[in-house]
């Protein structure tokens, strides 16, 4: 752990709407490292953008972030004013959202949108930036940039828009870059090139990436660390392989049940998790999973596990990982 | 990391089973979407309010001719320009006087009940004075601070012209105590003829309510019908009858209305028919838009490949989908009738005498205007609160019948 | 872009030709109108008209001759008015008018727009309720009320305000509000919509994520979307105060256009009401082609359609 570029520690946050309380991140603690890919997955509603809108503070009203510390070179993002973290987002840490769609302004050229950034965070000239956009484009590979600089978004595919949304989020060359599902509206073959794209991003510049998806075979492929969330809840936290080679939690367990597995050509039946994500309004103490959990206990009722050590940089927050509760389970096998 | 440090028991590793249906319906029941919308319709406070003010005015255009004895266009000069509330002068224990603006004095019961205009007895042109003879007792009206007032008025001293009393009452060498009454027998007063206003109010009411509703009705027709033929061929016709629409829209809609009732000659026949045949360009618009959406989603090509006919497609799918869209355009083309209406008769061109309407009403009012603004206010506030009550319903329904159109 | 303008310019002849041929349709069915020959007028006026549209020629020639004059902005003499003729009238009156409506289009988007954009930003908070209550009664209010209850409580009662002419500034005061109200009340509402609507998009989201201080955010990424639907109610806002001229310059007893024109329709003077219909269909016209030029330069995306 010793270059730790961000720490979240027991992060909560919730959306006070006219219904009540949603709390949508429930008492989260994570660490990434200087130049790891960090993946965390989990299905809608999971509060994994959460996480990632709480680190950049745009949450928006009636999001808040209600206690917790988000440690960013050992400053709390969560207690900086909204003028502080303007010099922060776009500069050190910035984000790639879900649909390139709607990402970018209709009505400002690509060039511009990009430009502005720089010119924001840098001072420099627009000629200078301008010439920093062509690089940048070039760089994440659009085909003539020099005409295209000019384009606006409408004039652009799904796939040309994602990559200058990647280049804008890169424009000032940050520590972090927070990609929100990258990849989820765009067709496959755009998704792969987009994902080479963002592993040769790692390559050449270092930066710390983390990728929040539903969509494990973009975890495979690109992380170096994963973590599930659920409801809310982080439910397990592992090397890449790990998760996928011997999953701790039920969870995570049901998840990769639900992939299919085309590689051997196997006719195994997918198994779907039964019943529907949780209602987070209605408060509940126990595990978020417990009403669709194959292995709920009276405990899993009352209260949520800790995190248990249950392998190298392994993490899970099961009760079945307790030692305690495995012994008793193991007494009762026995008898 | 609660609840860590708690002693783990063999009750607490129980299993806990689910039933099937338990874990699939721990979400709240969902509503059929009109549950949804009369929900929401009813959870808004406005689109209420509205809907009660509409009722209310319906309810005053069809029985609001119980409230006074009087109609609409008998005519009484000697009864002009008398308001809702008098200020009077005692005379007796059961008789009041009151001095209109042109200075003539009537005499009241006291509970408001006007009995007639005096003729004085006799009248001093050049001292400003007349002369009556009431139940025996001598009445003496003086009005020479009214010339004081007007010329004050005329040099822009409006402090002082207001100031001014304009006429003084002497009974018997005293100056009689003032009592304020509401008008018993015209209840809101009169206007410029003597007609009461409430019964041209309630008149105004029926002819404002109906020419919105049927002219509104008639843009319904031809607006669906048409955007519907657009939407629905689509292509090359969409294209040319959406043009014609554009090159009609160019042209400010009211001055084809204009033309329309110069040409026809005013009336509430003519003015149902220049509404209802010109504004109907936006609902042929929405309807249209809301067409060509529905037409490529699944369950009309559905339709189309087990055979259904146009018309089947027409009348089953395509407007019962627009529905919402129609009901939303439809209630907030009302007000902009009424207002149309209203400002055709204000310029002369609606609704013509004896028969009122409410712009008829306020236009006649402006004469008289400075002395009595109840004429005008009156006639304003139905048209103000009948056009607030649509727009609420209207604002009320768009957001209950579609919530994503919501502004 | 310019294919696009020139697309507009043809529409909007193709629809002042049309409103020509209405009016010419119109005025022929009218009985007693000026095209008519049997009607009861002086002698000159008769002259006159015979001299101007040839009521003897064949129908197909009178309509030409008709066409034609209006493309020259000549609409013949006035049918009551002894001698006058309607080009004359308008010229005269217009800019009167022209004025009125201009600083009544400056009050509304001077007030509407900035006053949106507030109560959007303060949304559910004191200034939003008071523009949502301001924006909701002004669209109540007919302008022939607004007006006569300014004229009365200002200039009755007050004595703030002159009652009627357009001498000095403090008369604009009057007519250019009640002008206006309308049409600010519906501009304030539609830019605190627009402005709400457009604050809720992904790429406002984007633009805070850049790190752009919230002012940029705001007035460069959010006002110029928001604006676009703003803009396109200018062309039927001008119709509106164009309408609504004819009552407050009638109230405030102004010698423009909507007066001479509610006067005309009063004492039935055809031609005058043909002439000023054209003249007002025109303006409306140049109006609805500047706003689509405005459209066009605020939405990139207008460029590829049709």
């Amino acid at each position: 752990m010793n270059d730790t570029i961000l720490q979240v520690n027991n992060l909560e946050v919730s959306f006070f709407t006219h219904v009540g309380e949603v709390r949508a991140v429930r008492d989260v603690t994570f660490s990434v490292e200087k130049g790891e890919i960090l993946g965390i997955v989990g299905e809608s509603g999971s509060g994994k953008s959460t996480v990632l809108l709480a680190i950049m503070s745009l949450l928006q009203h009636p999001g808040k972030i209600k206690a917790g510390e988000i440690l960013f070179e050992n400053e709390d993002l969560a207690k900086k004013s909204n003028r502080e973290m303007q010099h922060i987002r776009g500069r050190k840490i910035s984000m790639i959202f879900q649909d390139p769609m709607s990402s970018l302004n209709p009505v400002f050229t690509v060039g511009n949108q990009i430009a502005e950034t720089i010119i924001t965070h840098e001072h420099v000239s627009r000629s200078e930036a301008n010439k920093r956009v062509l690089e940048l484009l070039e760089l994440v590979r659009i085909p003539s940039a020099k005409t295209r600089i000019n384009s606006y978004p409408h004039e652009f595919s799904g796939g040309m828009r994602q990559r200058a949304m990647i280049a804008l989020a890169l424009a000032c060359s940050p520590q972090m870059l927070l990609a929100d599902e990258p990849t989820t509206a765009l067709d496959v073959t755009i998704q792969a090139q987009m994902m080479d794209l963002l592993r040769d991003i790692r390559k050449e510049t270092n930066t710390t990436i983390i990728l929040v998806t539903h969509d494990l075979g973009v975890v495979s492929e690109m992380c170096d660390r994963v973590q599930v969330m659920y409801g809310g809840r982080l439910m397990e936290e592992a090397a890449c392989r790990d998760i996928f080679d011997k999953p701790g939690h039920p969870y995570t367990k049901g998840l990769l049940r639900s992939i299919p597995n085309v590689k051997k050509g196997s006719r195994e039946r997918l198994k779907p998790i039964d019943g529907s994500p949780p209602d987070l309004i209605t408060p509940f103490d126990g595990c978020p999973f417990a009403f669709r959990c194959p292995h709920t206990m009276n405990l899993c009722m009352d209260s949520c596990s800790r995190e248990w050590e249950i392998g190298e940089m392994h993490r899970c927050a099961c009760h079945l990982c307790n030692p305690e509760v495995k012994a008793l389970l193991d007494e009762r096998g026995n008898e | 990391m609660e609840n860590t440090e708690r002693q783990i028991t063999q009750k607490d590793i129980e299993r806990v089973h689910f039933t099937n249906k338990e874990s699939q319906d721990i979400t709240r029941p969902s509503l059929t979407y009109w549950q949804d919308v009369k929900r929401r319709f009813l959870k808004n406070k406005l689109a209420i309010l509205g809907s009660v003010i509409i009722i209310l005015m319906v309810l005053f255009a069809l029985f609001g001719y119980l409230l006074t004895s009087q109609n609409y266009y008998r005519q009484d000069l000697t009864m002009t320009n008398l308001p809702p509330r008098l200020e009077c002068y005692y005379l007796d224990d059961e008789t009041l006087l009151y001095v209109n603006s042109e200075y003539s004095l009537y005499t009241l019961d006291n509970d408001g009940t006007v009995r007639e205009r005096l003729e004085p007895a006799e009248e001093n042109q050049m001292m400003r004075e007349k002369t009556y003879e009431v139940n025996g007792q001598k009445v003496v009206l003086n009005y020479k601070g009214a010339a004081q007032a007007a010329k004050a008025r005329k040099q822009g001293d409006m402090q002082l012209a207001n100031s001014i009393d304009t006429f003084t009452l002497d009974i018997g060498g005293k100056t009689p105590e003032m009592q304020k009454v509401w008008n018993k027998t015209y209840r809101l007063g009169t206007d410029y003829l003597g007609r009461d206003m409430l019964a041209r109010l309630v008149y105004g009411a029926r002819i404002s309510i109906l020419v919105a509703l049927i002219a509104t009705f008639a843009q319904f027709c031809i607006g669906v019908l048409y955007g519907g033929v657009a939407g629905y061929l689509g292509g090359r016709v969409d294209n040319i009858m959406m043009r014609i629409v554009d090159i009609i829209s160019t042209v400010p809609l009211t001055l084809y209305v204009v033309l329309l009732m110069v040409v026809m000659g005013p009336g509430i026949k003519t003015i149902i028919i220049a509404l209802g045949s010109v504004y109907w360009v936006d609902m042929a618009r929405q309807v249209r838009g809301q067409v060509l959406n529905i037409k490529q989603q699944e369950f009309v090509l559905a339709a189309r490949t087990i055979g259904a006919s146009a018309k089947r497609i027409m009348l089953r799918h395509l407007i019962p989908n627009s529905m919402s869209t129609i009901i939303v355009t439809l209630t907030m083309n009302i007000p902009s009738a009424i207002f149309t209406e209203s400002f055709l008769s204000f310029i002369g061109l609606g609704i013509s005498a004896p028969a009122a309407s409410w712009g008829t009403l306020a236009s006649d009012a402006l004469g008289g205007l400075r002395s009595y603004p109840y004429q005008l206010l009156l006639p304003s506030l139905c048209i103000c609160l009948t056009v607030l009550g649509f727009n609420f319903l209207g604002d009320g329904l768009r957001d209950a019948l579609d919530p994503k159109l919501r502004k | 872009m310019t294919k696009y303008i020139l697309k507009r310019c043809v529409s909007i002849i193709v629809t002042l030709f049309l409103v020509c041929t209405i009016t010419f349709i119109m005025m022929k069915a009218v009985p007693g109108g000026p095209f008519t020959t049997e009607k009861n007028l002086p002698q000159n006026v008769l002259d006159a008209l015979e001299a101007k549209y040839h009521l003897t020629d064949p129908l197909w020639k009178q309509y030409v001759d008709y066409v034609k004059g209006a493309a020259t902005f000549d609409f013949g003499p006035s049918f009551k008015k002894d001698g006058v003729m309607v080009s004359d009238m308008l010229a005269q009156s217009f800019p009167v008018s022209a004025k009125l409506g201009l600083v009544a289009l400056i009050i509304v988007i001077l007030l509407g727009i900035p006053f949106g954009i507030l109560a959007a930003l303060k949304q559910n908070k004191l200034p939003d309720y008071l523009a949502t209550i301001f924006a909701t009664l002004g669209i109540a209010i007919p302008t022939f009320v607004l007006g006569t209850l300014i004229l009365y409580v200002f200039g009755s009662r007050l004595g703030w305000i002159p009652t009627h002419g357009l001498d000095s500034w403090k008369c604009y005061i009057g007519p250019s509000i009640s002008l206006a109200g309308f049409s600010l009340a519906y501009v304030l509402r539609l830019t605190r919509s627009s402005m709400l609507g457009v604050c809720g998009q992904d790429y406002i989201r984007t633009a805070r994520a850049k790190g752009l201080p919230e002012r940029t955010v705001i007035f460069k990424h959010a006002l110029k979307n928001a604006l676009i639907p703003v803009v396109t109610y200018i062309g039927p806002m001008t119709a509106g105060i164009m309408t609504g001229s004819f009552v407050t310059e009638k109230i405030f007893a102004i010698p423009g256009m909507g007066k001479f024109y509610v006067e005309a329709i009063n004492n039935r003077d055809y031609t005058v009401i043909m002439g000023t219909t054209m003249f007002y269909a025109a303006i409306a016209a140049v109006m609805i082609l500047a706003v689509d030029i405005a459209y066009a330069c605020l939405d990139p995306r207008i460029k590829f359609q049709d």
